[in-house]
């Protein structure tokens, strides 16, 4: 039942209109072949599963179809910011 | 009973109304309840108890309600488990109890097997020795709950979405002053008020009696909300008789609005809608919810005429009307007395039985003294006697000694034919925790209150366990004056200081009771799940010590009534029993709905044909005419089979096959997805996408591939055609064609 303001559509909508994508900042591996089982398991299974402000993906489902970046508290569902994907990185989250 | 020369300003005893309940026919005034009508025709017994199957009468007089559960109208119109207290009467009604009073029951003739049936009783009967499936279904049917509807609901339900600066949830004095204060200090803010009676006043209508200046205020400010509400592109939305029953995430509110009772809606062509749900997001949420009183315990305090104070107070001035002639109030708090006042100027006999010893009254216990209403300081009620009805009760003195009450004085007994109690008030904070917030336990007002500070959101008025009426209208602005700051419509509150004590206006003492009480047997916490003392103390005993463990294993506060009446006291009894502050046992967790939901309600407009969309092919015309049985993938109507007369199935299907074999196939793919991949990448992509190789496909050839994801997962399989190097067109499953379109 949130409120998600799609950074491109400049608009605030209701959560129906868009599908969540999972943690950010979870770069693929440049080089899956020589990857371990533990490794890749890794990379397509484990989650921070964080307690508090985490970075999260979006998609604009039945709007733009455009992935973005938000910012929600998992205890209380708030959303903090939300951001186009480069406005925010991992090395550099606001 | 129905007073003679009572005025009501609901009851318009000009339009009588004929209704039917449980089969005998009855007349009542417009304005009145299902049950307010009842009581006026001195019907007294509404249902019979979950599980011991005990006589049940009225308790409360709205959304508190345990005991009364009635199922409407029959058919199209059926509606099971409503509230006789919020059934609005019209002409015609009928309704039967959910549990027939006045049928021979099952569990009554057992009555002597009623003390081997405490909490745990069906798991540790029949589960453990797993006989359960064999009687379960016996026992479900002895339930105490209406018949689910069996044929289709004739009615039509809206839904309805706003956007709002401002929510209001309750139309008492607390909301109808926030709503006119966050409405007269801007000029664009936007504000709903809703609420769940069907006059906007709450319990001001009380105060009528005894205040004038009750009166003229809500007069007044009824006609300035209404001033508000009267004219074009109005910024005040008014819904009566709705009741905000969920809280989701970033003020998401839902609220339910009762049109109409069981009346048929369908007259000339047209149908209105029964219930409209409203669909409201709030920039903020103001909650004057108020707060329902909870019953003083005492061995079979579920007879019938054993009722709230408040309600009976409701009842009287509100309806002008009155189950008893002989009425004892009991409590520990001075809202008692105010009942007692109210019942003597009706000219009807009435006692009060006050727990709290005598000594520093307030001015409304003086003004009862003085009208001579017989007053009895320092007792407490042990019992109510009667079978099915009170006939009188138990008194004996009590003392607090340290900080527990100690009964202290012999037993006596008087008489009475109404007993209305009040152990003080519970704030509604439900609506306030569904999305987390927690409440805390207040010492001066003994009542659990909301958080104090939450984003977004204001309480004003007797959620905040304040009592007297002129408090709450200096709350109620304060509060819409933060409400607008937060908003950016003012700079700068302005906050007015309440009376002193204002958190104590009743006076109240502790709400326990004296634990020799708490141990008699048949003292009910919860009426609708028939939950005792005993079976808290039991589970208890058992090892349970946390509330929530404790309310699963007795089902206290399980029933459609969700405790509202029982769960606080259930706390208070647990808190005694494990002799441990009620602060420290805390109080279950508030969850959506605060009341039933109707599931028409919840499908609105979404229903038959628009339950979803159907999607034809351009050859269905020619699939019917052959009689094919269509399978529906994703929302496209397709060919299954084709059954000759008499085929099943599979002969139908053998006979497709052998066809196919033998002559020729025709298939309709147009239902798949179709997606055009061109660049010099193009083959690089298949390979990437499908798990077999695509690299040596050439022009004017097709292959079939299956899909996996990166945790190896089969997502989508089809089969794809090479146009030419960079160039292929690629198909997807049907059913997935939807999901992946909106990727
Ligand atoms: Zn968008």
């Amino acid at each position: 039942m949130f409120l998600i303001d799609c950074p491109y559509c400049k608009e605030s909508r209701d959560q129906n209109e868009f599908s969540p994508a999972g943690e950010a900042f979870i770069a693929r591996p440049q080089n899956p072949e020589e990857l371990s089982d533990d490794e890749w398991s890794d990379y397509v299974f484990y989650r921070t599963n964080h307690k508090g402000d985490h970075w999260e993906q979006w998609v604009h489902t039945n709007g733009c179809r455009k992935y973005f970046l938000v910012k929600r508290s998992t205890i209380s569902h708030e959303i903090l910011e939300v951001a186009a994907f480069g406005e925010v990185t991992s090395e550099n989250p606001s | 009973m129905r007073l003679k020369n009572h005025k009501s300003d609901f009851i318009d005893q000009s339009e009588a109304l004929s209704f039917i309940f449980n089969n005998k026919s009855y007349k009542g005034y417009k304005g009145d309840t299902l049950a307010s009508a009842l009581i006026a025709n001195d019907v007294l017994f509404f249902a019979r108890s979950f599980k011991y199957g005990r006589k049940r009468g009225l308790m409360g007089s709205g959304v508190e309600e345990p005991n009364a559960l009635v199922s409407l109208e029959i058919g199209g119109r059926y509606t099971p488990n409503l509230k006789a207290t919020e059934v609005m009467l019209y002409d015609g009604l009928s309704a039967v109890s959910s549990s027939n009073p006045n049928s021979i029951d099952f569990r009554a003739l057992i009555k002597p097997l009623h003390r081997f049936m405490p909490a745990g009783f069906y798991y540790k009967t029949f589960i453990k020795q797993k006989v359960w499936a064999m009687v379960e279904d016996s026992l479900r049917s002895l339930a105490g709950f209406s018949k689910a509807p069996t044929e289709k609901d004739e009615d039509v339900y809206d839904h309805v979405f706003h956007h709002t600066e401002v929510l209001v949830v309750g139309g008492g004095v607390a909301g109808i002053t926030a709503a006119l204060e966050v409405l007269n200090n801007s000029k664009t803010t936007r504000v709903i008020l809703v609420d769940e009676r069907a006059h906007l006043g709450g319990e001001l209508f009380n105060e009528f009696q005894s205040d004038d200046t009750a009166i003229s205020w809500h007069h007044d400010n009824l006609s300035k909300l209404l001033e508000f509400k009267n004219v074009a592109n109005s910024r005040l939305k008014i819904f009566s008789r709705s009741t905000a029953y969920a809280w989701y995430d970033h003020n998401y509110i839902e609220v339910l609005q009762t049109n109409a009772t069981g009346e048929s809606l369908i007259s000339g062509g047209t149908q209105a809608a029964r219930k409209v749900l409203h669909k409201i997001r709030a920039k903020e949420v103001i909650l004057a919810t108020g707060a329902h009183e909870r019953p003083m315990l005492f061995e079979t305090n579920d007879l019938a005429n054993i009722m709230l104070s408040q309600s009976v107070r409701r009842y009287l001035n509100e309806f002008g009307v009155i189950s008893g002639k002989d009425v004892v109030l009991y409590g520990n708090n001075d809202s008692i007395y105010s009942t007692a006042i109210d019942i003597n100027n009706n000219e009807i006999n009435c006692k009060v039985i006050d727990i709290r010893p005598s000594g520093g009254e307030s001015e409304t216990v003086l003004k009862a003294k003085k009208l001579g209403i017989e007053v009895l300081q320092g007792y407490a009620v042990l019992k109510a006697h009667g079978t099915n009805l009170v006939k009188g009760i138990e008194v004996s003195s009590v003392e607090m000694q340290g900080k527990k009450w100690r009964l202290t004085g012999p037993s006596k007994r008087l008489n009475c034919d109404l007993l209305a109690s009040s152990g003080g008030f519970n704030p509604v904070v439900h609506l306030d925790c569904h999305c987390g917030a927690k409440t805390f336990f207040d010492e001066d007002s003994q009542a659990f209150l909301p958080q104090k500070v939450r984003k977004n959101r204001q309480v004003c008025g007797s959620i905040s366990a304040i009592g007297f009426w002129k408090d709450v209208v200096i709350d109620a602005k304060n509060k819409a004056q933060l409400t607008l700051l937060s908003l950016g419509e003012i700079k700068k509150s302005t906050q007015d200081s309440m009376s002193e004590n204002y958190l104590d206006y009743y006076n109240a003492s502790q709400f326990f009771v004296p634990i020799e009480i708490l141990n008699r047997p048949k003292v009910f916490i919860d009426m609708q799940n028939d939950v005792t003392t005993l079976d808290v103390a039991l589970a208890i005993r058992e090892g349970y010590r946390s509330i929530e463990h404790i309310k699963r294993y007795t089902a206290m506060g399980f029933g459609t009534d969700q405790g509202k009446t029982g769960n606080i006291n259930g706390i208070a009894v647990a808190a005694q029993f494990l002799d441990v502050p009620l602060s420290e046992v805390g109080t279950t967790t508030f969850r959506p709905a605060y009341t039933g939901v109707d599931f028409g309600a919840m499908a609105g407009r979404e229903v038959g044909g628009f339950f979803d969309p159907q999607r034809y092919t351009t050859i269905h015309d020619s699939h019917l005419e052959s009689g094919a049985e269509f399978e529906v993938v994703g929302q496209w109507y397709r060919p299954w089979y084709y059954p000759k007369s008499g085929e099943d199935i599979h002969q139908a299907v053998n006979r497709e096959c052998l066809a196919v074999r033998t002559s020729l196939g025709m298939m309709d793919a147009s239902t798949l997805g179709k997606i055009d991949v061109q660049g010099k990448d193009a083959r690089e992509f298949l390979s990437r996408v499908y798990t077999n190789a695509w690299m040596k496909l050439a022009p004017g050839s097709c292959r079939y591939g299956l899909m996996c994801n990166e945790k190896g997962m089969i997502i989508d399989d089809g089969v794809s055609t090479c146009i030419n190097d960079n160039h292929f067109i690629m198909t997807t499953t049907t059913g997935v064609l939807q999901a992946f379109t909106l990727l």
